[in-house]
């Protein structure tokens, strides 16, 4: 018992998780049914997808790179599903830009693609930029930021090319099947545990202490016999697979194809991965911190939202409760570790 | 029997190997030892597949290897432990040890029970058991060393070259290095043993080889050959006048640092440094400490005694351990490393990768991290005093823009020095300086820092190496759980009194 109670203290998360309990609190308080099934359904399908872009850089950051290109992997993986939905391969007939316009037009279109192999298709689509991503930094050991600088104008563009406004469709039964409860939680809940029972596995088999040690420090890591490279090329291309799920979970949330997107995916993700109290140098991290990072900042949102904030000061009001939130997570940090260092004593 | 043929390594304009050859037979112990940037470090790590070689040969039992990277040396059964350690602090002792070897499960999932049981049996061997599931960065430096050679041990290999691990040792451990040694030396392991050390070199090794200037000079079974005969070969031959072989042979002898007459410091010195109550955590009695100028106190006692806490807290390192601190009679604050520094003190670690170098900047950027008004406003005079130091410490470099891990660690830590030089402090705090340091440089190094008391800055030198302290300082003050138990001066400073002392329910009766 006392074990677990000390593994709680030492969770890296425990700040951010307390936060996100006094938000949940704060937003019970201020919107009617905060905590009815309905309204936490319609908010897990809504940030399913930062969740999972956020454990995607996570994997990364832990890695001690950093992937800016997860916000256009989740555009093109999105573009990518809903031009297949809608045209499947004949928007290579009909010229990819605007291709699905054409289609609008009644009986254009007949090829479109069942969801699912489209959506294989858009996680495709991400995966290839994950390439680019592994193999530039992985072999040809560019860094990280600027590698995925350029891989995220890439995928914009791409995402741009294949649909330059937005627009598409999803049949109506997938939007319903992604919030239809299942077993008292909608699609994307389970998928949000179904990611995070993933990650817990990965860092089971030999990849998770090797992704710690490339993380911790290169040099040792290649000296103490485990293969960097591979690890790192792993990593970018996990990544990249776990943003483009993400993108297609979004597909489903949005119902939509939308080449803007992911664009606030990949400063949240940082965020969100930082407010889970995994530290950006590398070499640590966890599953849980980062989720209640992606939670805290869905919430950040939906206060706003339901305070009914004017939109003009929404962006600056929300970056002060992320200040406060940070400054709040660093401070309770302190004051525990003071707390166990006094123990200790 | 491992064969390496004339390897040959640069790493710029400097060579690093120059056809060295080196053959080792199964089950021999092989001491190697060498000065300065003599190559020993770079022909371990060509051999442990960390480093490429520019040309030559490996053989395996006559048959050509080609190493590529640490994962290829393992696979055929060379393994090393490092000098700067390959341990990870983020994971625990276990996951370290196997790191580049996980056992599965399922083909997929790392079998933890049979990693816990891998480990746990081999640091039974050196009865560190009970770390097997702490992470590396909550075990002791010395503890680190230990885990490091088991971590090349449990890979089982055919050859294992053990690279300056005990110089951070207690000597129950380094016993318990040689016993291991021995122990895989009947099982037809062969061991390549690298040290600065000459008295290890004869209490563990059978045989050695000598480096120099990247050659391996000789080879000979140590009880055909003298220290002083080593001495000789490590050292070239414009560096010998003879007044110099003689003091450093008298230096290097197995039973090393022969006793010089200690120096006195002149009574009418003025005091420099009063440290008053100054209570560790954990202590039972504040420290008082009086320096003069002109005068070296050596610190000593057993691992973790509070020596580094004592240094840095005087450094400000610790704002929150406080004490009456004097400066030449005027009362000073010391709240962080800067108001130390602006009071004239500097600090120079042992752990040169943690406290002291930026590795990845040049030599001069390292001279210089000090922001020092002189330098930053004087470029041109700068630039005249920097290379006063460079001379005076007679660091050994190709040019002042070539990145500081380039040089070999005793040239690094005379970088240190003359960092702190620089800004021409009072007084140096030193804290296990010349660890990792080879035998010449050392020496160097020592003469620096009666160099520089004899131009009256005081030093205080805390080390893990009582003979050093012996060496160098005018008086010791012994340490046990964070208090001063023991002020040793003149005559009572020997190797045995420092031990006596260290261990405070021993001394009670014997003194």
């Amino acid at each position: 018992m006392i074990k677990i109670v000390n593994r709680i203290k030492e969770w890296p998360g425990l700040p951010i998780f307390i936060i996100v309990l006094v938000l949940i609190g704060l937003n019970a308080s201020l919107t009617r049914n905060f905590l009815s099934s309905s309204v936490l359904e319609g908010f897990l399908s809504t940030y399913a997808p930062l969740i999972f872009v956020t454990l995607a850089q996570a994997l990364v950051i832990i890695s001690g790179g950093i992937d800016l290109s997860v916000g256009g992997v989740i555009s093109l993986s999105n573009v990518t599903t809903i031009v297949l939905v809608g045209a499947g391969w004949d928007f290579l007939k009909i010229g990819p830009a605007g291709g699905l316009y054409i289609c609008n037009t009644p009986g254009a279109c007949q090829a479109g693609w069942p969801f699912v192999t489209a959506a294989l298709g858009g996680v495709f689509a991400g995966l290839l930029v994950g390439l680019i991503n592994s193999f530039a930094i992985g072999i040809l050991r560019v860094r990280p930021l600027l590698a995925t600088l350029a891989t995220q104008f890439i995928s914009m563009g791409m995402a741009l090319y294949l649909l330059p406004l937005p627009g598409g469709r999803l049949p109506i039964e997938i939007v319903n099947w992604y919030q239809r409860p299942l077993i008292g939680l909608p699609i994307a809940g389970w998928s949000i545990i179904l990611i995070a029972l993933v990650w817990v596995l990965l860092m089971k088999t030999p990849y998770g202490p090797h992704l710690k040690a490339t993380g911790e420090n290169m040099q040792k890591a290649y000296n103490s016999g485990v293969n960097v490279q591979l690890t790192i090329f792993i990593t970018y291309m996990l990544s990249a697979l776990i943003a483009s799920l993400g993108g297609v979970l979004l597909t489903m949330s949005i119902a939509a194809g939308d080449p803007n997107v992911g664009i606030a995916f990949t400063l949240n993700s940082i965020a969100a991965v930082v407010l889970g109290g995994v530290s950006l140098s590398g070499g640590f991290g966890e599953v849980g911190g980062p989720i209640f990072g992606a939670l805290f900042l869905g919430l950040i949102v939906n206060t706003i939202l339901s305070t009914r904030v004017p939109p003009w000061y929404q962006w600056l009001v929300s970056g002060v409760i992320i200040v406060i939130g940070l400054v709040g997570s660093i401070s309770l940090k302190r004051v525990m570790k003071k707390q166990s260092l006094s123990r200790t004593e | 029997m491992l064969e390496a043929k004339n390897i040959n390594k640069k790493f710029g304009g400097v060579i690093a190997l120059d056809n060295a050859t080196l053959n080792l037979e199964r089950g021999e112990i092989r001491a190697l030892v060498g000065g300065n940037g003599s190559g020993k470090s770079t022909l371990s790590k060509i051999l442990a597949g960390s480093y490429k070689p520019d040309s030559g040969e490996i053989y395996i039992d006559g048959e050509l290897m080609s190493i590529s990277s640490p994962k290829d040396a393992q696979k055929i059964g060379i393994a090393t432990t490092y000098q700067e350690l390959s341990l990870l602090p983020n994971l625990t002792v276990a996951e370290n040890l196997v790191i580049g070897n996980l056992p599965r499960r399922f083909g997929l999932l790392t079998d933890q029970k049979a990693l816990h049981a891998k480990a746990l049996a081999a640091l039974e061997l050196i009865d560190l058991g009970d770390y097997a599931n702490q992470m590396v960065q909550d075990i002791p430096l010395d503890d680190k060393y230990m885990v490091e050679l088991v971590k090349a041990v449990i890979q089982e290999p055919k050859y294992l070259i053990i690279d300056e691990v005990a110089s951070a040792l207690r000597r129950e451990q380094v016993q318990q290095i040689a016993e291991l040694v021995e122990k895989l030396s009947k099982n037809n392991c062969a061991i390549l043993y690298i040290t600065h050390r000459l008295h290890e070199v004869y209490s563990i090794c059978k045989t050695v080889s000598v480096m120099r200037s990247g050659k391996v000079l000789v080879t000979s079974s140590l009880s055909d050959i003298t220290p002083d005969e080593i001495v000789d070969m490590m050292m070239s031959p414009e560096e010998k006048s003879e007044a110099e072989i003689i003091t450093q042979k008298a230096y290097f002898s197995p039973i090393p640092y022969q006793k010089e007459v200690p120096r006195s410091v002149p009574s009418e010195n003025r005091p420099l440094l009063e440290i008053q109550g100054l209570l560790l955590p954990g202590a039972k009695e504040p420290i008082n400490i009086k320096l003069k100028q002109g005068e070296i106190i050596g610190i000593a006692g057993l691992q973790g005694q509070g020596q580094s806490i004592l240094l840095r807290s005087i450094f400000g390192v610790y704002p929150g351990i406080t004490a009456k601190i004097v400066i030449e009679g005027k009362q000073v604050v010391i709240d962080s490393p800067k108001t130390a520094i602006k009071n004239g003190i500097g600090f120079l670690s042992g752990d040169r990768e943690k406290e002291g170098v930026f590795p990845i900047r040049s030599v001069k950027e390292n001279l210089e991290a000090i922001p020092n008004k002189f330098i930053l406003y004087n470029p041109g005079e700068g630039e005249i005093t920097l290379e006063g130091i460079i001379k005076r410490l007679g660091i050994v470099f190709s040019n002042l823009q070539q990145t500081i891990r380039s040089l070999s660690g005793g040239n690094q830590q005379k970088v240190i020095i003359g960092r702190w030089l620089s800004i021409n402090p009072k007084i140096l705090l030193c804290d296990d300086p010349t660890k990792g340091v080879d035998v010449n440089a050392r020496q160097e190094v020592h003469s620096i820092f009666k160099d520089m008391a004899a131009q009256k800055f005081g030093l205080i030198i805390s080390s893990s190496d009582d003979a050093e302290l012996i060496h160098v300082a005018d008086r010791i003050l012994v340490m046990y759980g964070g208090s001063i138990v023991k002020e040793l001066t003149g005559s009572e400073m020997t190797e045995q009194n420092i031990v006596a002392a260290s261990i405070p329910f021993k001394s009670e009766r014997r003194l």
